[in-house]
């Protein structure tokens, strides 16, 4: 893969990057703190990122990296190569080098770990390559593009296509990718966001109007709600605006406890024929800014 | 074919190969909007038939598949395989192809776990992902 062609935004926990256009997340977990995602092309793992938060007045940059290469060397017997210059993310202390295994069966691996003085985050980057393979040029790109904090408040996420924000002080709940749909919930305390895009929009919409199908699919999804939906345009597409609260009479505590309420924004971009929701369950503390971060869902490239 | 056989993982090329075959014990309901429900027997076991008896538990387990769990039900006839049925869901509900083949090589993973659907791989790619 000497040349990529196409470029997409790879965004998860707060950090985005560059990425070829098939390099999508097969794998991931851990929180915004810390955790790990996978990036893979269908044939071959493409890129492993890991993120921690360093801690306090920890060692300096250099010792860091220094004690991870020796370490490295020491336990896996690699040979690693320093880099100057591969890459130079803005603002970042960073320290980029090839690994390469001793087994021929192992692929070396063009890596980068970055620590960011303004939000103390460190994030590794291992891009392994076929022995062979010239990929200098995509690894820098990559490695030039990262972000690791957000500038204003919102942490963009961006895969398979689906691009969005929300704010970066709620924690990811589950991700799920389904044939034809892919769906987030995220939660601060009590206080969830859950958006997802579906892929079957004029198909759905054949048979039922916007309004009759989000009512089948409110009643599994959003069951714990009592709403009232009206049509509205949203971003010049067809759509509707939910606004209701829990409906149980046990949730009825909780209601008054928490001052919880329900907004759900749906609509059906024609551009890429794809449904999009976004819903908020928040108390009035949340609420606002929740429901304003769903204008950061992009539903078509502009 | 061994227990270690069934474990065994398979490589892309393997999986996209493989053909999804119903389970032909399975009885199907077409419901309402073109969907169907799916009965699997239940996997008869010493303690399952003592709890049938005793609860008089269901021998079946239901699964309602959704507008595009149906759609791939219906490409499981036993000849089209995973990478026709990428290809086909890509052109019905207009996805990435790399977004149809993550998605669906899991949720085929998904039914044939449920005993929907088993996956048939030739011998070849069996020995090569031994």
């Amino acid at each position: 893969m000497p040349q990529v062609k196409d470029w997409a935004l790879f965004g998860w926990q707060g950090i985005t990057l560059d990425v070829p256009l098939d390099w999508e997340i097969r794998r991931f977990h851990g929180t915004r703190s810390k955790g790990y995602a996978r990036l893979e092309d269908g044939d071959d793992v493409r890129l492993e990122m890991r993120w921690d938060k360093s801690k306090g007045r920890g060692p300096s940059f250099t010792d860091l990296t220094d004690r991870h290469i020796s370490g490295m060397m020491k336990k896996d017997k690699v040979d690693v190569e320093r880099h100057t210059g591969l890459a130079k993310p803005e603002g970042k202390e960073v320290e980029t080098y090839t690994v390469r295994p001793p087994e021929t069966s192992l692929p070396p691996s063009y890596q980068m770990i970055s620590r960011c003085p303004e939000c103390s985050r460190i994030v590794m980057i291992r891009i392994p390559y076929q022995r062979g393979e010239n990929i200098k040029a995509i690894v820098r790109r990559i490695f030039s593009s990262l972000q690791d904090h957000s500038y204003d408040g919102a942490d963009v996420w961006s895969v398979y296509g689906l691009r969005f924000a929300v704010p970066d002080t709620v924690e990811l709940d589950d991700a799920l990718l389904y044939p034809g749909s892919i769906e987030f919930s995220f939660l601060k305390g009590h206080d969830r966001i859950e958006l997802g895009r579906l892929a079957f929009g004029s198909v759905i919409l054949e048979r039922q109007t916007l309004e009759e199908w989000f009512e089948v699919f409110s009643k599994k999804r959003f069951k714990r709600m009592t709403y009232e939906a009206r049509p509205q345009e949203i971003r010049g597409h067809q759509g509707l605006i939910a606004h209701g609260r829990l409906k149980r009479f046990g949730a009825m505590l909780l209601r008054f406890a928490r001052r919880q309420r329900f907004h759900c924004d749906l609509w059906h971009c024609p551009v890429s024929d794809k449904l999009y929701y976004y819903a908020v369950l928040a108390g009035s503390r949340n609420h606002d800014n929740f429901v304003a971060h769903s204008a950061r869902v992009i539903c078509h490239p502009t | 074919m061994t227990a270690k056989d069934k474990a065994q993982k398979l490589d892309r090329d393997a999986s996209l190969k493989a053909v999804p075959i119903r389970n032909q014990l399975a009885k199907v309901e077409e419901l309402e909007g073109g969907k169907v429900r799916i009965s699997v027997p239940i996997r008869e076991t010493w303690w399952t038939r003592i709890l049938q008896r005793l609860t008089k538990a269901p021998k079946y387990k239901k699964i309602e598949l959704d507008e595009v769990g149906t759609f791939v039900w219906k490409q499981c006839d036993g000849n089209t395989n995973v990478a026709a049925v990428v290809d086909r869901l890509c052109k019905r509900y207009n996805l990435s192809h790399r977004e149809s083949e993550v998605s669906l090589t899991q949720y085929l993973r998904d039914l044939a776990r449920r005993g929907v659907i088993g996956l048939g791989v030739s011998p070849e790619h069996l020995k090569k992902n031994r």
